[in-house]
């Protein structure tokens, strides 16, 4: 039997590796993004940001997030694929804003995630409506999920809405601005929620510590 | 050493991602495995707390097929950078045969980087192994942040603090974007394939 040891052992190995991640310069090329005269300043100016956050999130670093997703909202309000995808991120800086490093675990990842979704269908102009909506949906069904693990807690407690309907599984989501803005007032209204138990643990927590 | 098994002709090749904690470790992984995916065809395990922070490790094993009869199975871990799980660390490092050192750029993080290191040649030490014998490579992390003006020790401190006397291949790398990150995976798995060829010649 030839042994697996020898000369050969290296160079073959370092033709595999070749191999197996060849295409990735090419598939760099050919995902290069169509811009055909978009101005994608406010675009890498967002991404800096989102990028930022894997590190540290603060109240200027959110504000400016925030701000900056104003300024993508202006120049993308015709288009309404790309405007439900800035609803989301807005709506996921302003609960991370809030909550910070007491956000949901998965809620940095799924804004980067739906940054990463928008910045492709951004730049990628000329894609068919049924392409772009495919990916809008994917990102709302995170959005969505995300909304929901969130919710949990309350509903719990027996605080769960009324004609709050859970989806069935796999079912085709519908979104538009009425339904994003409901979405966003749902968590203010947790987080309002949120506030004011903590207010009253710390209420119960000083007249306890005053007691003793 | 790598695991020969000449019975089911396999050789397994064990590299570790080592360095402080919030460095990279994980995503360098979490990208290759995302980019290449489809080709990789196996599992990436990983186990985090709460806070998105490696608790345990990460694993990722990737098939290179077969070479003159053998399966050759490279397997990926990344060890917990917290301080507080040195235990979990060295016991990931058993039978490693080659590391990526992942170190942040960020100028705030330079006394975790050179501590890191130390602990790694510590670890390695209790393995009988030297940091300046096995197959090493230094990643310079996050080096994208410069481009946000958030302060980066610059490449010549790195050097200077983690690299003077190891004088181990280096690279600026952003695991976030992708970059280098490749091209660390291969150099330290030729680095290391070629140290087990020196060991068994």
């Amino acid at each position: 039997m030839e042994p697996i040891i020898g000369k050969t052992l290296t160079s073959e190995v370092e033709k595999r590796l070749e191999s197996l991640f060849r295409e990735e310069a090419e598939e760099q090329l050919e995902g290069a993004p169509d811009q055909k005269g978009k101005d994608v300043q406010p675009l890498e100016d967002l991404k800096s940001i989102v990028l930022s956050l894997e590190w540290e999130i603060t109240d200027e670093v959110m504000g400016k997030f925030l701000s900056q997703t104003e300024e993508l909202r202006k120049g993308c309000k015709d288009d309404k694929v790309l405007s439900t995808f800035i609803q989301m991120l807005s709506a996921l800086g302003k609960y991370i804003r809030r909550h910070k490093g007491g956000s949901h675990p998965d809620a940095v990842k799924l804004l980067s995630a739906t940054f990463e979704s928008f910045e492709k269908v951004f730049k990628t102009a000329g894609t068919p409506d049924a392409e772009r909506k495919q990916i809008l949906d994917k990102s709302i069904k995170e959005f969505l999920k995300l909304k929901k693990a969130i919710m949990h807690k309350p509903r719990a407690k027996g605080t769960k809405r009324e004609g709050q309907k859970d989806m069935e599984p796999g079912a085709r989501v519908v979104i538009s601005r009425e339904l994003m803005e409901q979405f966003l007032n749902e968590i203010k209204v947790f987080i309002k929620t949120e506030f004011e138990e903590i207010k009253a643990e710390l209420r119960s927590w000083k007249e306890a510590q005053e007691r003793s | 050493m790598a695991f020969v098994n000449l019975k089911n002709k396999e050789v397994q090749v064990k590299i570790v991602y080592y360095g402080p904690g919030r460095g990279g470790k994980t995503t360098n992984l979490e990208y290759i495995y995302k980019k290449f995916n489809s080709r990789i065809k196996t599992e990436m395990i990983t186990i985090k707390t709460q806070g998105d922070r490696t608790l345990f490790f990460d694993f990722l094993p990737l098939g290179l097929g077969k070479i003159k009869g053998h399966e050759i199975k490279i397997q990926l871990y990344t060890v917990p950078g917290q301080v507080k799980y040195n235990a979990t660390r060295r016991l990931v490092l058993r039978g490693v045969d080659g590391v990526v050192f992942v170190a942040d750029s960020m100028a705030v993080r330079r006394k975790h980087n050179i501590l890191s290191l130390k602990n790694l040649q510590e670890n390695l030490a209790a393995y009988n192994k030297s940091i300046f014998k096995i197959p090493l490579v230094m990643q310079y992390n996050k080096r994208d942040l410069a481009s946000q003006g958030i302060p980066l020790l610059s490449v010549a401190t790195l050097q200077k603090d983690l690299n003077s006397k190891l004088k181990a291949p280096a690279l600026e790398a952003s695991a976030l974007e992708g970059k280098n990150v490749t091209e660390t995976l291969k150099k330290i798995i030729l680095l290391t394939v070629a140290s087990l060829e020196r060991e068994l010649q």
